[in-house]
């Protein structure tokens, strides 16, 4: 399912131990990862990723938008590894362009769906009545209908589709998971003894939050995130498939989908993204994966 | 007066104060989210009437009765209250185009019921039968090869997964139609469920592998072995009941999400179900049909969780008795 709340939901059961146990510091958390081949290998595949979505001229001179029709969907060619699309342009500048969006839209949703739900799951789990009231609602009513229905009637009425609209929108149905994950560490961690003392000398909520609460509660919602990246990174493909993410200038995978379903005498034109959009999914799920199993306290003992 | 409520509340079962207590609470909630899905229709930019016609000037008598058919020119909160009055009352009129609500409900309600309850069927069978397996033979060749396979099924964008099966097995293989319903119920049903049920067991079966292997080393297991009861009474009465307990509160998940991918499976499939009808909706701008799918939406998930509840109090006796 593409869908981000039955997404977010999968991937938080199975993070949502991490709550207590003793937590790693950053460094520990690093050499641990660092161990491990699959993490590495996925690590540097990322990378490869992220240079083509900055610089696509590094990989390819071809530009993207050169087209010639006579070559109309022919196969590879010298020069031209991955053939032609049906405007005749070279399709392997094609896919390294559609890069970007990718990149940019997970990216960016994920770490704005963490910052959202971290901060008001805080807030939640920190001032129990009105304050947790207010957002547990909020987000029952979200969790209530179905996340996709609201993405494509918002993004429906809008007339110019940019990357940070998607986001926006992403981010304003994504945070109810990931916010209920965050509300219930809080609870573990807000009558720990070191919360207690902080309080009982005066230091201001805010920094008793920042401080104390959200370094000691964050790693399950840490998890959940990363987990989830590669489903960005699926929705945004979705969205534009459907014709409601980006437009037909800007060039996209999910869009290059969109064209090869209705040509499909020539699966090249499937099988080049496809593989791309996969092996970048698959590879934001191993690092994932090997997060959550670093700092999952049960592994260490 | 008072004590004459509590003399009722006694003679109320419990179960029955809990199911009411739930549908009360649900209603304001219902509210809120038929009136946020309503003005969100509403705010589009553009005539709904007008983008229908094309490029056809329609008479402006036509255009009023029509207008005046479907309450466009009411305010917002008239035209929300008419349109909830019609789907309370059942009477769900017509679409933009002329056909009629209720038949084309009668039609795709089957369809996308018949899609989810078939893929559900197989991704409990595989999720139950690996989940088990790999967690009693933890670290075992299965077990090993189960969490690199369910972490690839996790990673792989539905969209890729559904366009592969759908080019190898329908188009190249041949095995199953590409895409309609024309060949009825279970051949045009079977590759988009074995798809989605596919792509949706590895978290059911990592969800149980982990629940399983928490549950076999508890203390209350230990106890029940050590006062000597029978491994198969272990399993059956103590193991089982309560791994099975998150697994419960992921499928409630699990189908609640149902909905929004079937936007997403029926138009690659080309299913004629909810999903197809919600998304024409949107597009065309019926606030009125996206409110009462939003509506059906909204019901079969507040059912779904009410019995995800019971079904938990059934084998957890600690939510049973508290």
């Amino acid at each position: 399912m593409a869908d981000v709340q039955s997404l977010s939901g999968s991937v938080g059961a199975e993070a949502q131990e991490l709550g207590d146990g003793r937590t790693l510091s950053n460094r520990e958390l690093l050499r641990a990862l660092l161990r491990k081949p699959q993490f590495v290998l996925c690590t540097l595949l990322l990378l490869v990723f992220f240079t083509m979505a900055a610089v696509p001229k590094l990989f390819t001179s071809v530009d993207p938008r050169f087209c010639e029709l006579a070559k109309s969907r022919q196969g590879r060619g010298p020069g031209h590894p991955f053939g032609f699309d049906i405007q005749g342009c070279d399709y392997f500048a094609n896919v390294i362009y559609g890069a970007r969006p990718s990149v940019l839209v997970s990216i960016c949703a994920s770490f704005g769906v963490f910052l959202l739900a971290g901060s008001l799951g805080l807030l939640a789990g920190y001032f129990p009545g009105f304050v947790d009231g207010l957002i547990s609602r909020t987000a029952d009513v979200l969790f209530s209908i179905p996340g996709m229905v609201v993405l494509i009637v918002i993004l429906n009425s809008v007339q110019n589709r940019s990357i940070w609209i998607i986001v926006g929108v992403i981010l304003l149905i994504g945070w109810p998971g990931g916010m209920r994950l965050m509300r219930a560490t809080v609870f573990s961690v807000r009558n720990r003894e070191y919360v207690l003392a902080a309080r009982s000398t005066g230091v201001p909520p805010v920094r008793i939050l920042r401080k104390h609460v959200f370094p000691n509660a964050m790693a399950p919602l840490l998890a959940m995130t990363t987990l989830g990246i590669g489903g960005m990174v699926g929705l945004e493909a979705a969205l534009t498939f459907l014709g409601v993410g980006l437009q037909p200038p800007s060039i996209s995978w999910g869009s290059q989908f969109g064209v090869a379903a209705s040509y499909r005498d020539t699966p090249h034109l499937f099988i080049w993204p496809a593989l791309f959009i996969s092996t970048m999914t698959i590879s934001f799920m191993i690092i994932g994966d090997s997060i959550r199993d670093a700092l999952d306290p049960k592994l260490l003992r | 007066m008072i004590r004459y409520l509590r003399r009722i509340q006694a003679v109320i079962p419990d179960w029955v104060r809990f199911f009411l207590r739930r549908v009360l609470a649900a209603v304001p909630i219902g509210v809120i989210v038929t009136l946020g899905v309503f003005a969100l229709v509403f705010a589009m930019p553009g005539d709904p009437l007008r983008e229908l016609a094309g490029d056809k000037p329609i008479p402006a008598a036509v255009l009023a009765a029509k207008r005046a058919q479907y309450h466009l020119d009411d305010p917002f909160i008239v035209q929300y209250l008419l349109s909830m009055k019609d789907i309370l009352t059942g009477h769900f009129g017509t679409t933009f185009a002329g056909g009629d609500i209720a038949d084309q409900l009668r039609l795709r309600i089957p369809v996308t019921l018949k899609l989810t309850l078939l893929a559900n069927a197989v991704q409990w069978t595989l999720g139950l039968f690996f989940g088990i397996y790999a967690g009693f033979k933890r670290n075992g060749l299965i077990d090993r090869s189960l969490l690199l396979a369910t972490l690839v099924l996790l990673a792989v964008p539905g969209l890729v997964a559904y366009f592969a099966a759908q080019y190898l097995f329908g188009v190249q293989l041949k095995w199953f139609p590409v895409s309609g319903v024309l060949e009825g119920f279970p051949r045009a049903y079977l590759l988009p469920a074995l798809v989605i049920g596919v792509l949706g067991f590895a978290g059911l079966a990592r969800l149980l592998r982990t629940s399983i292997v928490e549950t076999v080393n508890a203390d209350f297991v230990k106890t029940a072995r050590a006062k000597g009861l029978g491994e198969q009474r272990v399993l059956w009465r103590h193991i089982l009941p309560n791994a099975l307990l998150p697994v419960i509160t992921f499928i409630g998940i699990d189908l609640a999400g149902m909905f929004g991918g079937a936007i997403i499976t029926e138009s690659i499939f080309n299913l004629p179900g909810l999903g197809q009808f919600m998304f024409q909706a949107i597009k065309l701008k019926e606030g009125g049909v996206v409110v009462l799918l939003s509506t059906l939406a909204f019901i079969s998930f507040i059912v779904i969780n009410l019995l995800v509840d019971l079904l938990y109090g059934v084998l957890d006796p600690r939510v049973r008795n508290g």
